[in-house]
């Protein structure tokens, strides 16, 4: 749909969206200099082009400039696959965020399956531990509560070592962790199992 | 609120694998877990004859030690044969906190208790053997005596 509407405007419009994409270079995007060019130019497709650069490059300005060279490289309008549809580019800006987790969690996701840790589940994983070992450890234990939080989504996990309890949290879409298998999952009737904390043996039933 | 104070006590006297306590517990065993700091009991896990130890001053940090630190401690309770007596003050490494200590990968761990093995003012160990997990963090802090010892690293 971006493709149809914009090749009529390729011409006219090629100048604007590389002069937009220097303002995105810029620190400071002023969000109020590209509302006049939609009312100006009365075509949709042509705002949504520039909203739709000026929304990717306002969010990533300060940290991941990857995305902005991205659609400076190629052809600024046709060929960046609208992914999500900038209805409304204001409300979009509000949830910028959202639409970036959401991408992460989906880049992770394709490159290796990580099974749903759901509380109560018995969990056996291989973490390759950054504290100056490059061995990889195998750590086994129940998992007791489970935070979402997009990318950043972690999970607690209590295990008996060498007689003491040890709780550790790990993110979720951590590349430290290379697998994780689930061994067993019990039946539980919250979300944080806390109570685990005191006992232990109420684990085996 | 005496009792309840006692009673508290007496769970922290027996080891970490007792598995019961008192259900009218539950509410203060779910404690935000902080500082080892002064006034603080820790468990002594090597073989150099204390048993309990009382942090009077911790050496690093001003709201308390964390895990991997140094702390100055009295010794309150001791084997009868061992190297160091009831009433010593020594100086000891925290090797496992109630505290989670974050990673710099993001992970984080914590432990059940609180506990310490007895140095030196050098950060020699007295003890020859050290009982339980330790954590890596002791790597960066450089008791790698410790790391070498210990049954488990976690």
């Amino acid at each position: 749909k971006l493709m149809d509407c914009a090749a009529p405007r390729v011409e006219q419009s090629f100048a604007e969206p590389l002069r937009s994409c220097s303002w995105i270079r810029q620190i400071v995007v002023r969000v109020s200099v590209f509302s006049p060019i939609i009312p100006r130019d009365g075509v949709q497709a042509y705002g949504f082009c520039t909203r739709a650069l000026a929304a990717r490059g306002f969010s990533t300005v300060g940290t991941a400039e990857v995305s902005v060279e991205d659609e400076d490289s190629s052809s600024p309008m046709v060929e960046h696959p609208p992914r999500i549809k900038f209805k409304r580019p204001d409300k979009t800006a509000r949830h910028i965020m959202n639409i970036l987790n959401k991408e992460a969690v989906d880049k992770v996701r394709t490159e290796r399956t990580i099974p749903d840790v759901q509380p109560g589940c018995i969990v056996q994983m291989r973490v390759q531990v950054p504290e100056n070992k490059r061995r990889e450890s195998t750590l086994k234990g129940i998992v007791i509560a489970r935070r979402n939080a997009g990318i950043a989504t972690t999970f607690r996990l209590r295990r008996l070592v060498a007689g003491v309890g040890v709780e550790s949290v790990f993110p979720l879409y951590s590349p430290n962790i290379k697998e994780i298998k689930i061994l067993d999952r019990k039946k539980v009737r919250r979300a944080k199992l806390y109570y685990l904390r005191d006992r232990m043996n109420a684990l085996k039933k | 609120m005496g009792s309840v104070g006692n009673n508290l006590y007496g769970g922290i006297n027996s080891s970490a694998e007792t598995v019961t306590r008192p259900s009218h517990c539950d509410a203060i065993s779910q404690q935000i877990r902080t500082f080892i700091q002064m006034r603080t009991n820790l468990k002594v896990v090597d073989n150099s004859g204390a048993k309990r130890v009382m942090c009077i001053q911790s050496l690093r940090g001003k709201k308390g030690a964390r895990l991997g630190d140094m702390i100055i401690g009295s010794v309150k309770e001791a084997q009868p044969r061992g190297k160091v007596k009831k009433g010593d003050v020594v100086y000891g490494v925290v090797v496992r906190a109630a505290m989670k200590k974050g990673r710099s990968d993001g992970s984080e761990v914590q432990f059940d208790d609180n506990a310490i093995v007895i140095v030196n003012n050098k950060g020699e160990l007295i003890g020859t053997r050290v009982f339980g997990p330790v954590p890596h963090e002791l790597r960066k802090k450089k008791h790698l005596k410790i790391l070498a010892l210990a049954e488990h690293i976690v």
